[in-house]
């Protein structure tokens, strides 16, 4: 465990600090494209998602567990996703619960950040997606410009992502002006969602500041992939099938930044590729079959769920703790032998400082 | 062979599309019990599976018989609850007498016969107007929801008790109802916003 | 001198307290769970599933608790849905299409409620009637309170309106599943905090050493048997000894440290 500075606010030691710093400068350069497609809406949206995070946070775990977890900067990191992953068109008190939820009901009653069992940042979301599903995916038509575009503003002109048009089976022909399009994030979607050349941007980031995160981003996109190619929605051909279905939706940004998530996601290669491979058959299978509009943020719920029975973690865990009891046991049984005036060496101390040198 | 398949897509949906436990709280006191001490897991799912798929087979028959069909709500819930309840005695009486099963078992039984789970099961495929094959189905898909919640709320349980940095107001049930709070917001995804009761 | 004799009626106080508040069936034994989540979306539906509730238990816990001890409990654990049924075939017949629709399946599902059997198993079939009508209503009354509770904050935060007052925030998704357990959640957590601190001697189990769950006393709560008196004194050793060494070491470490203090104090009771 990392040895922390008491005094100051920002736990710079922390590795959550630096993760989530990374994730706010990741975060940033998507709502500066969010800014610059959807208008200034996506900025209060960002403000409030993580002022609404933060009051949360602090409060709630000022009173329950008397200590200020802010300096680990994850509630913010949390705020800025949770905004970015909403239309620009919804209320703002949508995106002020949704950062709510997350802290509240995801991170609170485990602990924090650190012990969650399920991503909060995808809790947040399916929570708003699946209360308010008509505010969440409806998205304004993109037209550039900074103007407000809230859902029942005059002037409001609704726009068809390329969600919609998958599960009408209608195609964009890919040609150079539709690739500049989907680069460029002209389709209408969530805030941070739809630019691909910032989400290429995000993969280079990653490849320099921490490629080991890509595991699972990797094993997410190639199943998305593979379903893409081998069922493909629209009939303009395999190719095209994958590229909208790899630009559709939230699924890009989910694979960069929500499933690689250092707390949730496994920590070898080998299982980072299968949990994010688990995640987008999940996913896939929601958008064929499921009923909610982008269900990506769902899969990392229910990988989260499915994975500790899928992998052999728990068991080694177990295993390794009824040992342990064992070796206890036997030492305890051995200190009984002694009379209780001898003074001398106290066997289960010994094996408990024993323990504690092998695991340092 | 379409039978078959209209069975399994019955099962399917009971077990994942619109999972009993998850989605429609169904036998969730007798799952979270099951989930602290899963030794006899594949028993008791086993149990369910066979109480439900027999109770539904044996109540969709009645339904088909014209005086049963028209006789009031209450009264059909009546010949349900009654219909379980005879199964029960019927396979309680066997297990006792011919494979001597002990005080234990007896008990489980018991439990895995007279929940809300398992009695849903009849009243399920009377609204949704399944067809006898169908009703199998969901019996057995009643069998396989248990048996994935009382393996997911498992995985939680363990995740929870090794978890020291819990707040002591939020140490075990309270920790364990939010845990399965979002477990049935994951399986939401499923049934979006409404159900099919 | 006159010997006391041992108090063999329960006070109603008593099994309202112990039975009704410190061991709430819904919020520390996860009793009862799928009437809340599913049909508790308003206060009006929650009002309705506590009234027959509270008719099926105060019912059963009596009969139980003249006919049925001495039958094999895994007849008489039948016998309790049979009762339950008819005397909900009844209410269905008399109840109106309105309350019966908004309720669904839930209510008949009443009658396999867990709640019902772990009482009259755990208290009824052990005492006399009048401590089992005063635990049926003490356990009805701890229902009516949770099922209050959850359906007055789901109807609030879904419709947006209480009892014709306009709130300015709508969330139809509270009335889903998930809405209702995070509300017990928090509930239960409220719970518990409040036993903490007012009644920390009551608190049966916050972190037990065999698991992370409580182990409620279900036998004989409030006349203060020698079991009870073994378990909590039990428990208090062991809370008062993880609370010693907490900071350093281990669930294991605890209870080996206890065997061996155990083990010395027998030595020396014998030396």
């Amino acid at each position: 465990m990392p040895q922390e500075n008491k005094t100051a606010f920002f736990k710079t030691d922390d590795p959550l600090f630096s993760y989530s710093v990374d994730t706010l400068l990741m975060g940033l350069g998507l709502l500066i494209m969010g800014i610059y497609l959807n208008g200034i809406a996506a900025l209060y949206h960002a403000a409030v998602g993580i002022v609404s995070a933060v009051i949360c946070e602090y409060v709630s775990f000022k009173l329950v567990l008397k200590k200020n977890t802010l300096g680990n900067m994850s509630a913010f990191s949390v705020g800025l996703l949770i905004a970015l992953s909403v239309s620009a068109a919804c209320p703002l008190w949508i995106t002020a619960s949704a950062s709510a939820f997350a802290v509240l009901v995801a991170k609170l009653p485990f602990g924090g950040t650190r012990n969650a069992p399920f991503v909060p940042v995808a809790a947040g979301v399916c929570f708003a997606q699946l209360c308010f599903p008509l505010y969440v995916f409806t998205y304004p038509a993109v037209s550039g410009g900074l103007h407000p575009v809230f859902n029942n503003a005059e002037g409001f002109v609704k726009g068809t992502s390329l969600i919609d048009l998958l599960e009408s089976g209608k195609a964009v022909s890919l040609n150079i002006f539709n690739y500049t399009s989907l680069l460029s994030g002209k389709y209408p979607g969530a805030i941070g969602t739809t630019c691909m050349l910032a989400m290429l941007g995000i993969v280079l980031y990653q490849l320099i500041r921490r490629p080991k995160r890509l595991y699972a981003s990797f094993g997410f996109l190639v199943c998305c992939g593979i379903f893409a190619a081998a069922f493909p929605r629209i009939n303009t051909g395999r190719l095209s099938s994958v590229i909208m279905e790899l630009s559709a939706g939230s699924l890009m940004f989910v694979a960069l930044l929500v499933l690689n998530d250092p707390v949730t996601s496994p920590k070898r290669p080998l299982q980072s590729v299968l949990y994010g491979a688990v995640a987008g058959t999940l996913c896939m299978l929601l958008r064929y079959f499921g009923k909610i509009n982008e269900p990506a943020f769902f899969s990392v719920l229910l990988v989260n769920a499915f994975w500790p029975i899928l992998s052999r973690q728990t068991a080694t865990d177990q295993k390794q703790s009824n040992e342990k009891r064992k070796r206890l046991k036997k030492a305890a049984k051995k200190d009984k032998k002694l009379s209780a005036g001898q003074k001398g060496k106290n066997t289960i101390t010994e094996v408990l400082d024993d323990e504690k040198e092998n695991e340092a | 062979m379409t039978q078959f398949i209209s069975m399994l897509i019955a099962a399917l949906y009971a077990m994942l599309l619109q999972n009993l436990v998850f989605s429609a709280a169904y036998g969730i006191t007798e799952s979270v019990k099951i989930a602290k001490r899963p030794k006899y897991l594949v028993m008791c799912a086993f149990s369910v599976g066979v109480f439900s798929a027999a109770t539904a087979v044996i109540c969709r028959l009645l339904d088909n018989v014209k005086f049963v069909a028209g006789l009031s709500t209450a009264v059909h819930f009546l010949i349900y609850a009654g219909v379980l309840v005879m199964l029960y005695l019927i396979g309680g009486g066997f297990c006792v007498a011919v494979l001597k099963a002990d005080k234990k078992f007896m008990n489980s039984l018991g439990m895995c016969a007279l929940n809300s789970l398992v009695l849903a099961v009849p009243l399920l495929n009377a609204s949704a107007n399944y067809t006898i094959i169908e009703s199998v189905g969901t019996g057995i898909g009643a069998a396989l929801a248990f048996l994935l919640a009382v393996l997911l709320i498992n995985a939680g349980i363990r995740h929870i008790a090794g978890n020291e940095s819990i707040p002591k107001v939020f140490r075990g049930t309270p920790a364990l109802l939010i845990y399965v709070s979002l477990l049935s917001l994951a399986f939401s995804c499923f049934t979006g916003e409404s159900l099919f009761l | 001198m006159k010997k006391k004799t041992k108090r063999k009626h329960l006070k109603l106080s008593t099994a309202l307290f112990k039975g009704g508040y410190i061991h709430n069936p819904l919020l520390t034994q996860l009793l009862g769970l799928c009437p809340i989540i599913m049909a508790a979306i308003s206060v009006k539906n929650a009002l309705c599933l506590s009234a027959v509730f509270a008719l099926l238990l105060v019912v059963n816990e009596v009969i139980a608790s003249i006919f049925l001890k001495n039958m094999s409990r895994w007849v008489r654990v039948s016998l309790y849905t049979v009762i339950s049924a008819g005397i909900l075939a009844l209410v269905l017949s008399k109840i109106n299409q309105e309350a019966s629709a908004a309720l669904g399946v839930y209510l008949p599902l009443l009658c396999v409620n867990a709640i019902i059997v772990v009482r009259c198993e755990k208290f009824a079939i052990r005492t006399n009637v009048l401590n089992s009508v005063y635990d049926a209503v003490a356990n009805s009354i701890a229902f009516l309170v949770v099922a209050f509770l959850v359906g007055l904050i789901r109807q609030v935060l879904s419709t947006g309106s209480l009892f014709g007052l306009q709130t300015p925030f709508k969330n139809p998704g509270m009335a889903m599943p998930f809405a209702g357990l995070v509300v017990l959640g928090f509930l239960a957590a409220i719970h518990k905090w409040s036993v903490m601190n007012f009644y920390p001697d009551e608190l049966v189990d916050t972190f037990s050493l065999k698991g992370a769950f409580e182990k409620p006393v279900l036998v004989d709560p409030g006349l203060n048997t020698k079991q009870e008196r073994a378990h909590k004194k039990q428990f208090k050793e062991e809370r008062q000894e993880f609370d010693r060494i907490r900071p350093r070491y281990s669930i294991e470490d605890v209870e080996s440290s206890l065997e061996e203090k155990r083990a010395q104090k027998k030595k020396e009771e014998e030396s």
